[in-house]
């Protein structure tokens, strides 16, 4: 019996994971605008003050301006999957911050095992403009 | 010792697949619950490796609870009664060796892989563990080996209360009458996996959520407030290996990085979310600040409906 089973679970999971699949089950996050941006992220980060919102290209994810545990933050949004997962950009988890593709992607280096690289596309200008208040030190401290 | 007991969980698991399809179907059609495809490889590829994790550790466990059984306090022959009292005493276990998984760090590196899809549907139930035996989760179920009861009773039990959990991580179902009282269901497990502060650190209970009731953890599911489903700081990865292990390396990398023994003591056995300078975030201070907010949100409505008059 427990071979039997044994042999029917690789078959049964492969079954399942297509079956999702083809029900429409591989999907991206996307945020509409800055108002939605700000209701994920205080969902996410409960506590979180939304100041400044600037979206990704296609909504794929945001970085925002703000006041967290009565201290100025940024953080950031992107998508694992059909969710956006958060980040508060706490200024001792991040290991650099540099600009790609011509200025127009945000790459942030974190010391986090799940999200070691995220990359935003923004407007070249308002890449840069957040890459220098990253390195500037505007991550939240503590 | 008696006849050996079915294994329960191997023998449900062409069901575990079958209800799986069920409600994808069931998802598709009537749009309840939720499915992403990403998630739910993952899901299903942690619980086959938990599933032969199980069977290469499961001996070990076994053995520990053998040697136990040997300085058994009683002899209790096999009865309906003694399978009720097992039953009872398993369940009871459970809830402690669960509360201890979400309350101490060394427990919660391996449980957090049950918590860490964002989705709540039957896929879910089966992200499991690959570390339960190093956590030392079995532990909690020795002092019914110490009793007297059969470690294969016991055994029995736990792969019932696993088979049991099944079916109640579903969004499919809503909430079930009076049967919500007694039993663990999926609407008192929708609070258990959800990350709003209200429902954090709530109903551990495997069958019987009575257990919660009587020692204070229980919350009940609020219409208002719909679980949210995940971790209080969400993984960004469908690999399994980096959802099996990262809450290990984050107290490797911790303990490294400690100055004394106390903060040793505090990164592996202390709360999750505990830091020497507490500028981390443990359960308990989420939901402090959750509840501040509440009042002070109170307050400011309460102000606005008294108007200009009951200031001046």
């Amino acid at each position: 019996m427990e071979g039997i089973v044994l042999l029917i679970v690789p078959i049964g999971v492969l079954a399942a994971i297509g079956l999702t699949w083809l029900c429409g089950g591989w999907v991206d996050a996307r945020i509409a605008d800055a108002e939605e941006a700000g209701e994920r992220l205080r969902e996410l980060e409960p506590g979180f003050e939304v100041a400044e919102v600037c979206l990704a290209e296609g909504g794929a994810g945001a970085i925002v301006a703000g006041r967290y545990d009565q201290r100025p933050a940024i953080a950031v949004l992107f998508a694992n999957g059909d969710e956006l997962v958060s980040r508060v950009l706490h200024a001792a988890d991040l290991r650099g911050v540099e600009l790609g593709e011509e200025g127009g992607l945000l790459r942030i280096h974190t010391r986090d095992f799940t999200s070691p690289v995220i990359d935003l596309r923004l407007d070249p200008a308002e890449a840069d403009g957040w890459r220098r208040r990253l390195a500037g030190g505007e991550a939240a401290h503590g | 010792m008696g006849e050996p007991l079915p294994n329960m969980v191997l023998l449900a698991i062409p069901g575990f697949l079958v209800l799986i399809a069920l409600e994808i179907v069931v998802w598709r059609l009537a749009r309840r619950g939720r499915y992403e495809t990403r998630d739910t490889a993952a899901s299903l590829a942690m619980g086959i490796v938990h599933l032969g994790v199980g069977m290469a550790t499961g001996a070990l466990v076994f053995g520990v609870h053998l040697l136990v059984y040997q300085h058994r306090l009683f002899d209790l022959e096999r009865s309906w009664w003694v399978f009720l009292l097992c039953f009872l005493g398993q369940d009871f276990a459970f809830y402690w060796s669960h509360r201890f998984a979400h309350e101490r760090r060394w427990m919660w590196a391996s449980h957090v892989i049950h918590h860490s899809s964002r989705h709540y549907n039957l896929s879910t139930a089966l992200r499991q563990t690959w570390t339960g035996t190093l956590s030392l989760a079995f532990i909690f179920t020795l002092p019914l080996a110490l009793l007297g009861f059969e470690p294969l009773m016991i055994f029995f039990f736990a792969g019932l209360s696993l088979v049991y959990q099944f079916w109640i991580h579903t969004e499919v179902i809503r909430t079930m009458g009076p049967f919500e009282w007694i039993f663990n269901t999926p609407s008192h497990h929708r609070v258990h996996h959800a990350f709003n502060p209200r429902y954090l650190d709530a109903n551990y209970a495997g069958i019987l959520i009575v257990w919660d009731r009587l020692l204070g953890t229980f919350v009940a599911e609020e219409r208002a407030e719909p679980p949210r489903y995940g971790l209080v700081k969400n993984l960004a990865t469908f690999n399994p290996l980096k959802i099996a292990f990262h809450e290990w390396l984050a107290i490797l990398r911790d303990v490294v990085g400690s100055r004394s023994l106390r903060e040793v003591l505090g990164y592996t056995w202390g709360r999750p979310g505990w830091s020497p300078d507490g500028s981390r975030k443990t359960s308990a201070i989420l939901k402090a600040q959750w509840r501040q907010r509440a009042l002070a949100r109170a307050a400011a409505a309460e102000r606005s409906s008294a108007g200009p008059s009951a200031r001046s």
